[in-house]
Parts: structure tokens; sequence; C-alpha cells
């Protein structure tokens, strides 16, 4: 018997509800599982849904806008069907979210300390200790700044300082990487390795660049068009990728261009959102989206190559 | 050798602020070639690429092509700068971004000048569909497509990319180099490429150079540089790439049947083979070079609004007294349809008056009386006009003071309600109500009242009653506050770091008075010091309409009796009114907005 996960997401769908009574498919049949201090990947290109589906993990989606389906279980707890009033503590103290671009994230008239402070709330653990624990010097220049007084790299180490002051057994971190030279990716990936393994923390790492989450996650979502099309260890995900997208999306790491675009929320109702593009694709695919199939041991893909 | 190199920059150096962003920076590119730039966030780069492309001139040094200084927004060197998407102004047709350089340039007619951009749109992979779509509908790679479209389009002899190439996915970005390793090998393309990331430079340039601190402190062929790097910049930037390399993870384990270009295996290869060149862990960020956020000294930031504010007002002064002059008539000209008045008395009394003296000697007259503190002399009241204004002008601030303090009393909660309840009926309802509310003239609001109060007795009407004037003038100017304080919170509502604070999981009531007020406040700063800077024009008609005994009645009575003493008196007031209110504003947002206080580092 696996251990509980400590995050078990169940056929998680959501539709954003658009104009004239039109619904589009943000999310379609979302499900994965989130173990204790693991690391954990979510690979997928911009408008794939990876931030949607950060959003609503933390019930974050403004409620008129979308219509959310499925199961979202913390430690067995449903959150999808929580008030806000009942969410609200449960944020920050079990789950957190580390946003994309940390200068936007971080409020620009309350120093850092402050913003510890509010963030640490009733937990009561220092700012000082908090910057310890992202290797941020606890000086004066740091804590008295403003955002906009901080080195990009100094920026998303207190956001992730925000995210994990009081503690979470799981931070959401949504493109961390993006806006950070080559050597300070490295620095913050080695930093979510040592946090997950000091503090137990479970990370799910949602990132578009494959190599750094080759280096630091121990299984991999790839996600296209609203889907999960492939998932398993990192290292049979990113060596040996099984899916015709996931195959195309390593490729372009050198250089060589995927035709076509990523279909937009329209195109996502039927079948598998990547069969326009597919140099595989059957004759089914167009019409309905394979069931999962483990070809290999732990590796799970959906696609009729494979069975399904 | 004879020949001159096809591009060279030789000792570009460039200050930003007093500090050297680019020092000493030399190299050579022949045609066709692709140099990387590469370097850390901060080292210079994106300075340098604006004075390669002449954007920004230099301090010294000189930038050299085909042995010629290239003129300035000659369009021989083209930069795509950073985030090129944004840098399109989103009305325009994607036809019409890329012709406008042609038409900048006087090149061709209109109609070949469409045909060009067609051209181009084929080229870069745009299709033809797409010339009439607005380049704030395009999508990130397709807003790529359109800025190499037009930086092309004038067939430059060197393109220079800002990191154009980063913060786009993957399979994006294959598709632009695709492109661009294309338009380099059928138009021989010279090519500057900045970028931070190394791996992707190696794939696209012949040769690297590493930046660091503005300076160039490594040039290689890229094999070479990936391989054997030598300065410690480049070896943690080689290093940082192999490790984010994923062939790097697992290196037996390629992908099968991906067509890669030879000079990527070449670059994969020498990644892979590149020794561990850093200790495991980079120490943090050094803490020690990096002082302090230096402040903008407060008493100059003062001084220098002051001084402002005095030219200003001697601007404003000029112009009053000017206006005031060419109007028509003075005081003394009513008497000519006096019969009993000669016109010998009437120029007597304009001579005693000064009135004949040339414009600019009365002007000098007005204001040397003026900072005598008489402000003129009024020829109605036969005085000086500083002893006729001393009442009224208490009367007048105690209206407007009361007014400004009780109208922000009442707007700040009202705004602060209607923002945290966007989105529901109540909301909704609040908004319609201020938006008619704000639609009523300040002028009907008054009689309104006064009608009411004289029917009602609920007011004392007229006299030295302060409750009707202070009501209509409340009246007119809350609704204007509420809309703004409600707009400036919700826009703090809606931006990111409301998000991030309400996932850290601080609770509503916290979030919007701890978080979100204090952020929101910028924008109501400036519009307090706007709203107590207007008051007092805004007073005047209320005074008048309401006989509240300020400034209001004097001014009117002055301009028909055409006493400009008093008229000029009233108009510089107002003047030093509005100026006050903002330099209050400045002063407030100095202290209360850290990103304007400090200087940015």
């Amino acid at each position: 018997m696996p251990p509980a996960p400590l995050l078990r997401v169940c056929q998680l769908g959501v539709h954003l509800l658009g104009e004239g009574g039109k619904i589009l498919p943000v999310l379609l049949d979302v499900s994965f599982q989130i173990q204790p201090g693991e690391i954990l990947g979510l690979l997928g290109e911009s408008g794939c849904g990876k931030t949607t589906l950060a959003l609503a993990l933390l019930g974050l989606l403004p409620p008129g806008r979308f219509r959310i389906d499925g199961s979202v279980q913390l430690r067995g707890r449903e959150l999808l069907s929580l008030p806000e009033s009942r969410l609200e503590p449960i944020r920050g103290a079990q789950i957190s979210l580390v946003f994309q671009d940390p200068l936007a994230a971080l409020n620009p008239v309350l120093r850092v300390q402050t913003q510890l402070q509010e963030a640490a709330g009733q937990s009561g653990i220092a700012a000082a200790e908090l910057c310890a624990m992202v290797d941020l010097p606890s000086s004066p220049r740091i804590l008295k700044a403003y955002a906009h007084q901080l080195s990009g790299g100094e920026r998303q180490r207190v956001v992730l300082a925000l995210a994990l002051a009081r503690r979470p057994a799981l931070v959401v971190a949504d493109e961390p990487f993006t806006a950070l030279d080559a050597p300070r990716v490295v620095e913050l990936a080695r930093l979510f390795m040592r946090l997950a393994e000091k503090l137990g923390t479970a990370f799910l790492v949602v990132s578009h660049s494959p190599g750094v989450l080759a280096g630091i996650a121990s299984r991999v979502l790839v996600m296209y068009g609203g889907r999960l099309v492939e998932w398993g260890p990192a290292d049979a995900v990113l060596a040996k990728p099984l899916d015709p997208y996931t195959v195309a999306l390593l490729a372009s790491v050198g250089l060589a261009a995927i035709a076509g675009e990523p279909p937009g929320l329209a195109a996502r109702a039927r079948g598998c959102p990547f069969e326009p593009r597919c140099p595989d694709r059957l004759e089914p695919c167009a019409a309905r989206m394979p069931a999962e199939c483990m070809p290999e041991e732990r590796h799970y893909v959906r696609c009729f190559k494979y069975g399904g | 050798m004879a020949d001159n190199p096809f591009f060279e920059v030789r000792r570009l150096t460039k200050n930003l602020a007093g500090r050297p962003v680019v020092r000493n920076v030399s190299f050579c590119l022949n045609r066709g070639q692709t140099l990387a730039l590469v370097g850390l966030s901060g080292a210079g780069k994106s300075t340098l690429a604006r004075c390669l492309a002449l954007w920004d001139p230099p301090d010294s040094g000189e930038v050299l092509l085909d042995g010629t200084l290239p003129r300035p927004a000659g369009g021989q060197i083209q930069l795509i700068p950073q985030q090129p998407a944004a840098s399109l102004n989103p009305r325009f047709t994607v036809a019409q971004a890329i012709e406008e350089p042609l038409q900048i340039h006087h090149r061709g007619t209109p109609a070949t000048r469409r045909r060009e951009a067609l051209r181009w749109m084929a080229i870069v992979g745009l299709p033809a569909a797409a010339a009439h779509a607005r380049t704030g509908s395009l999508s990130g790679g397709e807003g790529q497509r359109v800025a190499l479209a037009r930086a092309l389009v004038l067939e430059p002899k060197l393109l220079i990319l800002d990191e154009s190439l980063s913060g786009l996915d993957l399979s994006v970005r294959a598709q632009i180099a695709a492109l661009l390793l294309d338009l380099r090998r059928e138009r021989a393309l010279t090519c500057i490429l900045i970028s931070h990331d190394l791996a992707l430079a190696a794939q696209l340039a012949d040769e690297i150079a590493v930046m660091d601190e503005g300076a160039i402190v490594e040039q290689a062929a890229a094999g070479e540089l990936l391989a054997s790097p030598r300065h410690i910049r480049s070896r943690e930037l080689v290093a940082a790439a192999r490790e984010l390399s994923l062939f790097n993870a697992s290196p037996s384990t390629v992908p099968a049947g991906i067509a890669h270009a030879p000079a990527v295996e070449v670059a994969h290869a020498l990644l892979r083979a590149a020794p561990a060149l850093l200790p495991t862990r980079t120490p943090p960020e050094d803490d020690l070079h990096t002082s302090p956020p230096a402040r903008a000294p407060w008493a100059k930031f003062l001084a220098l609004r002051l001084l402002h504010g005095l030219i200003l007002l001697g601007v404003i002064s000029f112009l009053s007294f000017v206006l005031s002059q060419m109007a028509g008539g003075d005081f003394y000209s009513e008497m000519r349809n006096d019969p009993r008045v000669s016109p010998a008395t009437i120029a007597g009394l304009r001579r005693e008056a000064g009135l004949d003296r040339p414009l600019l000697m009365r002007y000098g007259q007005w204001i040397h009386s003026s900072l005598g503190g008489d402000f003129g002399y009024s020829l109605a009241y036969r005085s000086p006009v500083a002893p006729l204004l001393g009442e009224r002008v208490q009367a007048t601030l105690l209206l407007t003071g009361t007014a400004t303090l009780l109208a922000w009393l009442i707007a700040l909660p009202l705004g602060i309600w209607s923002a945290s309840h966007r989105g529901t009926w109540r909301g909704g309802a609040a908004r319609s109500l201020t938006a008619i509310w704000l639609a009523v003239p300040d002028l009907l609001l008054a009689l309104t009242l006064l009608a009411l109060a004289a029917q009602t007795g609920w007011f004392p009407v007229g006299g030295n009653h302060l409750a009707l004037p202070a009501a209509v003038l409340v009246l007119g100017l809350a609704p204007a506050l509420v809309r703004h304080v409600s707009a400036s919170l919700g826009e703090a509502m809606d931006s990111p770091f409301a998000l991030s604070a309400r996932a850290q999981g601080i609770p509503r009531r916290r979030r919007l008075y701890r978080h979100l007020l204090p952020a929101a406040m910028n924008p109501l700063v400036s519009l307090f010091g706007f709203s107590v800077g207007t008051l007092l024009s805004a007073s005047l008609l209320v005074e008048v309409v309401t006989g509240w005994p300020g400034l209001g009645p004097l001014f009117v009575e002055a301009i028909m009796a055409r006493d400009f003493a008093i008229v000029l008196a009233v108009v510089m007031l107002s003047a030093i009114f509005l100026l006050a209110g903002n330099l209050l504003a400045d002063l407030l947002l100095y202290r209360l907005d850290p990103r304007i206080r400090t200087v940015d580092r």
C-alpha cells in the first residue's frame, strides 16, 4: 500500500463561462496525486491551463466566471465544496502559491519585513528565520527594502518565503523560474530540493522548461490543451517520452519546430487536443480522447498509439 | 588585412545616471555572422544594444558599419527590443505595423508598401489573412513574427535581437529560431543576439561574447567557449546551462527521430563534455557591494518643487495681467457715457491712476505693489486690495476647508464599500447612483438646496451661515471622489499582489485595510491635492449663489466694475491655491510612496 497522498485531484474540470452562455473548457479530466515531501513537475506551454490548475487547487478562481467539477482533496478533505470562509484558514497554512512574476506578486508599498510578518500571521515565525530558510541574508537592506529595490533573484526568494511563512504542507509554484538568469534558476531549483528534504514540504512546480524539471522533480505531468497527456517518473517522461506531444516538445529544445499552433479553448471539447499537429495521428484521435494506459512501469500516457 | 570588418565597435562606453553601464566594449563582426552577447541581467547588454542600434548616443567610442559611421534612424541597423509584442501599437493592423518603417523612410508608394508588407509576412510565416488583424490580438509567437518583419522590411544590414526569444514557449522559440536560421542562410543576415541563455546562444551563434559588469570579459567561437570557458562568469553560465540542459540529465537518451542542425549537435556534445565547473552551491548574492538604496534628499525635492511653483506663478501673473488689460475698457470706461464728466476729467483720472502708462510698466508696478503686500490698488474702493480681501479670504478658507474635509470623510468609506461590493447588485446600484449624482450640475444642486431650504426652513439661508454653501460644495465634490476611491481600490484588488495575499491566507478585512488601501493611496493623494487646489475656484460661484461673504461676491462685483486689481488678486490667489494643493500632494506622495522616495539602484 502506498502512503496516503497529501493531495488527490480527481477528474478536475474547469469551464470558463463565456459571454452569451458559452461554456468553454479550460481543464478537462485532470487527475493526479502528490505525496508528502514530493516535488512534482507540471510541464506545459502557455495557454495549456497550468495557471488555471494552480489557482483552482487553492480555490482562487473567481466563482462567477468558472464552473468547476471533480474533486480536490487535501489530506482527505474535499476543498472544492468549501466556502471561502473555510478556505481562508487553509490557504497559506496548508497549501500556498508562488506566483509567476515576483515583482507583481509583491505589494509595492509594504516593506519586505512587513510582508513576511503579515504572511506568517499568528504562527509567528520571525522574518529573519524565513529569510534564512530561502538563503536570503536577513540584513536591513533586504528587510527594510520595497519590492522594486531588490534584484530579480532576491524577489523570487522573498515570494517563496511568503509562501513558506506558515509552513504549508504543499507549495504550488507557478513558473517560478521564468524571470531568472540561468545561474539563478539553478540556485532556486536546488533550494526547492533542500526545502522538500529539510521541511518535508511538497512542491508542485509548474514550468515550461523541461531541463529544470529533469533536475528536481521525482515525477512529471505533461499538459497540453487543458488535458494531462503523459505522466510518470521524471527520468522516464523526459528521457524516453511516449506521447507524440511530449516527443515534439522535447525536440523543440534542440530547436526542431512543431508545425501549427496550440488549440484555443473552443477546440478543446472533443478528441485529443494535439491531433491537428500530431505526426502519428490515428483515425479515432479527432473523435475522442483515449483512456490512460501504462506501457511502462508507472509511466502513463493517453494516446491511441499505445492502446487506450 | 585591407578590408574593413563589416561591423565594428570601438571602445564604446556608456554611463547611466553617472554610473558606467557599458565599459570600453570593442568587437568586430563579419557579414553573415551571428554574435551572441550573453551575461546575467544587469550586465549592460540592453544598454549596449541601444547604443549599437544608435537609439542612444554612447559617451565615447564609435560604431562603424562597412567602414563608415552609420546615420542614426537611417534604418541600416534594426533593434528588436525585449518583449517585441509589447512594443507594437495594439491598434495597428499587422500590415500597417510592417509598412510603417517604409512610410517613415519615404520608400515606395502605398501600393508597393502594402506589397512589401505582404511579402515579408509570407517570409516570416504569417498568413496573408492576418494582414488586417490588430497587433493587440496576436499570440506571443505571432507578435514576434510581426516584430521581425517590421525590422527586416527596411532590409537592414544588421539585426539586433534583445532577448527576443526568452520567455517564449519552447515550441514557439524553436519556430522563431528556425526562421532566423533560414534568414541567415538565404539572405546572409548579420545578427547580434542578446540572451542570458547560453544554450540558446550556442545553438544560434557563430561567436559568443560574455558580458559582465558592462565589459566583454571573454569572446570566442561558440563551441570553444562552451568547451573551455576561462572567465569566472563564463564558467558560471556554462555550468548553469549544462545543469539545465535536458540532454545532460540523461546523455544517452536524446529522443529518437529528432532532426538536429549539425551546429546544435555540436553544441550539445560540448555541453555534455564540459567538466563540472562550479562548486555544488553558489553562495547567495553578495550583500556587501550593494549599498542601501539611495534616498532622494528631502530638502532638495522640496526646494525644486517650490522653485517650479514660483516660476509658474510668475508666468501666470504675467499672462493674467496681459489678458485683463486686453479685455478692453477700464474702471473709468463707464464714465464716458455720463454727460456730466468731461473727457478731460476722465483722462486726468486715468493719468492719476497710472492707466495711461505702457503695459510692461503697469505690470511692473502691480508686481511691486503685490510683493509689498498690497496686491495692487482698487479704484472702486479707493484702497489697497489686501485689506479688502482679508476677512473674505478667511471666510472662503473656512468654507472650502470644511467642505473638502467633509467630502473626503464621506467619500472614503463610500468608495471602499463600493469597491468591496463589486459584482454584487448592491455594488452595481451604488455605482449607478454615483454616476447619476456625478451628472448633476453644481449650480442646479445649489439652486435646489436653496429652494428646499427656503421652503422647509431646514437650513438657515444666506448671510453668515455655513451649512448651505458647505452642503452644496460637498455634494458637488463627493461623487467624483467616491468614484476615484472605488476605482483605485478596485484596481489594487485586481492586482497580482492582491491575489498573492489571498493565497497566503491573509483574512479579507486585513487584506483590504493593511495591504490594498495603502497600495491604492497613490492616485487618491494626487486627487486630494487637486481637490484642495480647485475648491477655491469652485466655491466662488457657490458663494455668489448662496450669499456667503467670501471672495465670490467681491470677485463678481469687481468684474462688473472692471476693477481689475481685485480680479487679478483673486485669480492669483486661486493659482496659489492650486499650486499649493499640488505641492501638498507631491510631499504626501513622497512620504507615502517608496517608489518615488528612493532612487532605483
